[in-house]
């Protein structure tokens, strides 16, 4: 059985090495969404605060799998008709990166939530200390506020990192060739599916392993900074 | 952070560069989607490469009338969508011409035909032939209408047919017990479970139109007029020429009815 899956390692670990990337690169977006959402949300500004729930409403209450539809078709619908109308071609979006957009802004509203629930357990004491010594709005919370929230939200913010990489798997269904679709086109190439899921599981399992690792050299890192 | 920098930047570039975001494409190039995830119709080689049945085909359709293919592989629970919004030019996965889906889409001239049949496992009583099924659960891929039109039509309308993704997840169910057999079309079934040893087929396949229907073709979206016409131009030559017959052997171990 293993005979006849082994040489498809290589092809194997390209996919693995694809869902690692795609949640590696829209973890960092997502994060930003989030901080930004965040922020907006506790803003004085009424437009400010309405627009941030109703994107994090809007997007915690949506399947990911819709998300990611919407953006891969509807990014390609838009794209034709906008090609046709200015008259160049356009050769349809990489699935990747529309599978990297619907994550980063998905998770973003997760993110934002994360940010938002430490906002208002955070010391007022932090914020008048830096008022007291007259730090601006802005240069107390790139100084004060995101750091701490960063660091204190680390460990729900590696949760969250784990449940992108399954989530990831999605992206299989609009052509990804990430390790959801390289197992499924290997198990239809070698008609061998549970040794090939099995492996496909082993994988996943190291890929977070891998992940859970570097999280807690971050915090480790994080803790001697301070 | 630094860390974290580096390997999300390097994995993204490789993200990026896995597919194209391909904006000024010649006029010629025909963007074809298959699913390569069916042996031996279509699927991916060690190496990752396509290979199979309707890769060999488009590829001498594509060198007959010189244009410029550009494969990818595409999920088939996606490929329709992927045609529709202009992802894909062509299905080159081949698709049973149905009339529901000549509705909506054109289609090339057909290719092949496949008989429809049943597998089940080796050691089950075949003697009573279809007969023996009726009355009990029958697996099929989900979504093909031309396959529960059948089912229904052969085994009676309140037949309980459940819906799998692939085939594959089809047969599991089916060495558990949980589905008595697995229908599908005779060459899939053939090359794929009988020639194992551990299956056989429940009765002859079925050829007839009524639920085969006119074979299968490759699809296009509506109003591909001249991309048809240019493809079928090249299904011809190559019909003729005997490819078809020449990759069914090697594919098959039969020769393709495409007449």
């Amino acid at each position: 059985m293993i005979e006849i899956v082994a040489p498809y390692l290589s092809f194997w670990s390209k996919g693995a090495a694809l869902t690692l990337g795609l949640s590696a690169a829209s973890f960092p977006i997502c994060v930003l969404i989030g901080l930004t959402v965040a922020f907006a949300a506790v803003s004085q500004a009424r437009p400010m605060s309405l627009a941030a729930a109703a994107y994090i409403n809007i997007f915690r209450g949506l399947p990911e799998i819709i998300v990611i539809f919407v953006v891969f078709y509807g990014s390609n619908i838009v794209l034709t008709a906008l090609g046709q109308s200015l008259g160049f071609q356009v050769g349809g979006t990489n699935p990747a990166v529309a599978a990297l957009v619907a994550l980063s802004i998905q998770f973003g509203s997760y993110a934002a939530v994360i940010f938002k629930d430490w906002m208002t357990v955070f010391p007022k004491g932090y914020t008048e200390a830096g008022l007291a010594i007259g730090m601006t709005r802005f240069q107390i919370r790139r100084r004060i506020v995101v750091p701490l929230l960063l660091r204190s939200a680390t460990p729900a913010l590696g949760n969250l990192f784990l449940v992108m990489l399954k989530v990831s798997a999605l992206a299989s269904l609009i052509g990804v060739a990430e390790l959801s679709r390289t197992t499924s086109i290997i198990a239809g190439s070698t008609r061998e599916p549970l040794v090939c899921y099995l492996i496909a599981a082993v994988m996943y399992l190291v890929i977070s392993a891998f992940s859970g690792f570097v999280q807690h050299r971050f915090e480790a890192a994080m803790e001697r900074s301070l | 952070m630094k860390m974290f920098k580096i390997l999300s930047s390097t994995v993204f570039a490789a993200a990026v560069s896995f597919g194209s975001f391909s904006s000024a494409h010649a006029d010629e190039t025909i963007k074809i989607g298959i699913d390569a995830a069916y042996k031996p119709f279509a699927y991916v080689d060690a190496n990752g490469e396509m290979s199979g049945f309707e890769i060999d085909l488009i590829k001498a359709v594509c060198a007959e009338i010189k244009a410029d293919c550009e494969l990818s592989n595409v999920p088939w629970d996606g490929i329709f969508t992927a045609l529709e919004t202009g992802t894909i030019d062509m299905i080159g996965t081949t698709v049973t011409k149905t009339k529901v889906r000549l509705e909506k889409y054109d289609a090339s001239r057909m290719i092949y035909r496949v008989g429809f049949a049943f597998l089940v496992p080796k050691d089950s009583d075949t003697s009573r032939g279809l007969d023996g099924l009726k009355g009990q659960s029958i697996g099929t891929i989900v979504g093909t209408q031309s396959y529960y039109d059948y089912i229904k039509g052969v085994l009676g309308a309140d037949t309980d047919i459940r819906g799998y993704d692939t085939a594959d997840a089809a047969v599991l169910d089916l060495d558990a017990g949980r589905i008595a057999a697995f229908q599908s079309d005779n060459l899939q079934l053939e090359q794929a479970y009988v020639s194992t040893g551990n299956y056989k087929l429940a009765a002859e396949a079925t050829f007839d139109p009524k639920y085969v229907g006119e074979g299968r073709a490759w699809f296009f979206r509506k109003g591909s007029a001249d991309l048809v016409g240019k493809i079928d131009k090249g299904l011809d030559a190559v019909i003729a020429a005997g490819k078809v017959d020449e990759l069914g052997l090697k594919y098959f171990n039969t020769k393709l009815v495409s007449k």
